[in-house]
């Protein structure tokens, strides 16, 4: 039985008796979330866990097999059709390799249907904060992983979603530059909530506000022991 | 009503997107563009020798074998082209990686579909400007009588006619990840069918049977009417409306194909992968 998430709009995720299965295989097994506007939820657990596959139900990639996730009071596909989440996955393969990382984040500007005006603002200052705008205008297959990964956060951050997923987004880039981009994220994506996925549990501890871990496809509260 | 027009313009926005991005990937391969353009009219000149051994008659049409095939050549590279971006336009972004952010970017899958048949099919155009350009100036093709506004709204019904096709071989690569052999199998059967290289007035039972549900049969008769012999709305109407049942039969029910292969895909995971 499709069980229907609340849909509450003062809730920026709400994530209810969400069951994922694969065939047999019960990846997430009756997950419940709620992440409110603004809040920073860090998420961990081992490999193969189903961290990647609940960020995908969150935004509406995946079609849970049973229970729901609600993007401020409406079904996740339809928070994604709307423009209202961000996600980035580290950006290794998720670019058109021969095209600039310029030209790919403005292919992401019209697919998103931002306006031409605002677009060409926000690319540029979004590049700077993130420390990737020298690269702009390399063609994506000859920029470094890290190079990808921060345009990827760029990419997810330029409509301005309402709720920002990040898979990893940290795992290609040097760790002298970590602290610098997570501290554009912070800033940048600040009013929007966002549930951070990592396998450091440390890094995840003081760059969210608390931190939830996903074991034998629940979640439990705290990191991990 | 007024949101459905919004929705329906964005959609539209979105699919030229994705053209100007396949255009601009194709224009980083301008070698190998030329090169296919100009094969193509390379192939045309076979063509133009294989129809000295075909006398002009009622058959191929007053202008004679060469210019039955030309037409033909230029009509299914036009059909091909867009089957096969449509076909391939979800297995392209998911090779490239792309197909997630764009669906994160609120891009429907038919809009992706839809925006990657837009480029091959004016490519495809470009290249039978060239054929008939190529028959005028070198081959003794003889287009003085051509109506060209009959002969491009009988192609766009053509090709909107065989869409159904294309969007079934992206369904078909959401449940089996292949849609080359659907397309494949399609281009083959339009050729064969649809009258591209013979009259299907020369094909035995059951086959011109069979042929009277080709969408590329009743396209190309009025497409060779226009351009050869001068035809107008008039003469190609009945051709053109028979197009216009058989899309508005076969577009939804591919569409909907599409959808339960693209919902079969959230459930199962597969959406993005490769």
């Amino acid at each position: 039985m499709q069980v229907r998430a609340a849909r509450s709009r003062s809730e920026a995720l709400r994530i209810e008796g969400l069951v994922q299965r694969f065939g047999r295989r019960v990846v997430l097994d009756r997950v419940d979330l709620v992440v409110e506007p603004g809040e920073f939820v860090g998420l961990v657990g081992a490999n193969g866990v189903g961290k990647s596959t609940l960020l995908r139900c969150c935004a509406g990639i995946l079609q849970p097999s049973r229970g729901a996730a609600s993007v401020f009071g409406q079904r996740a596909a339809r928070a994604r059709r709307r423009g209202w989440i961000g996600l980035a996955a580290g950006g290794e393969h998720r670019f058109d390799r021969r095209l600039s990382l310029a030209a790919n984040l403005r292919h992401h500007a019209r697919l998103a249907a931002l306006p031409r005006r605002r677009a060409e603002a926000r690319i540029p200052e979004l590049a700077e904060a993130f420390g990737v705008a020298e690269h702009l205008d390399t063609p994506a297959a000859q920029c470094s992983s890290g190079a990808r990964a921060r345009a990827d956060l760029v990419r997810a951050l330029l409509p301005a979603p309402r709720l920002l997923l990040l898979d990893e987004p940290l795992r290609s880039i040097d760790a002298e530059s970590r602290a610098r981009v997570a501290a554009a994220l912070r800033e940048r994506a600040r009013g929007a909530a966002c549930v951070w996925v990592s396998h450091e549990a440390d890094d995840l501890a003081r760059r969210t506000q608390r931190v939830v871990r996903l074991e034998k496809g629940t979640l439990q509260p705290g990191p991990l022991p | 009503m007024r949101r459905a027009l919004h929705r329906a313009g964005v959609a539209v926005r979105r699919s030229v997107a994705v053209a100007r991005r396949d255009l601009a990937l194709r224009r980083t391969y301008r070698a190998s563009l030329l090169l296919g353009l100009g094969s193509g009219v390379l192939g045309l000149l076979s063509y133009h020798f294989i129809g000295r051994l075909v006398e002009p008659g009622a058959a191929v049409g007053s202008q004679g074998y060469f210019g039955f095939v030309c037409v033909g050549l230029m009509v299914q590279g036009v059909v091909a082209a867009s089957l096969g971006g449509l076909g391939s336009g979800l297995a392209r972004e998911a090779n490239e990686g792309t197909l997630e952010p764009a669906l994160l970017a609120g891009a429907g899958p038919g809009s992706l579909i839809v925006g990657a048949a837009v480029t091959p099919a004016l490519l495809a155009l470009l290249q039978a400007g060239l054929y008939a350009a190529a028959g005028v100036g070198l081959l003794g093709l003889d287009l003085g009588a051509a109506r060209p506004a009959p002969a491009l709204l009988a192609l766009a019904l053509t090709v909107l006619a065989c869409a159904p096709v294309g969007l079934l071989a992206a369904a078909a690569w959401l449940w089996l990840r292949r849609p080359g052999a659907v397309t494949t199998l399609a281009v083959f059967g339009f050729g064969f069918l649809g009258g591209v290289y013979f009259p299907v007035g020369l094909l035995p039972e059951p086959w011109s049977q069979l042929a009277a549900w080709v969408p590329v049969e009743p396209g190309l008769s009025a497409i060779r009417a226009a351009l050869l012999e001068g035809a107008g709305f008039r003469e190609i109407g009945p051709a053109l409306a028979r197009l216009v049942v058989l899309a508005a039969v076969a577009l939804p029910i591919s569409a909907g194909v599409l959808r339960a292969a693209v919902e079969s895909a959230r459930r199962r995971g597969s959406l993005c992968h490769v």
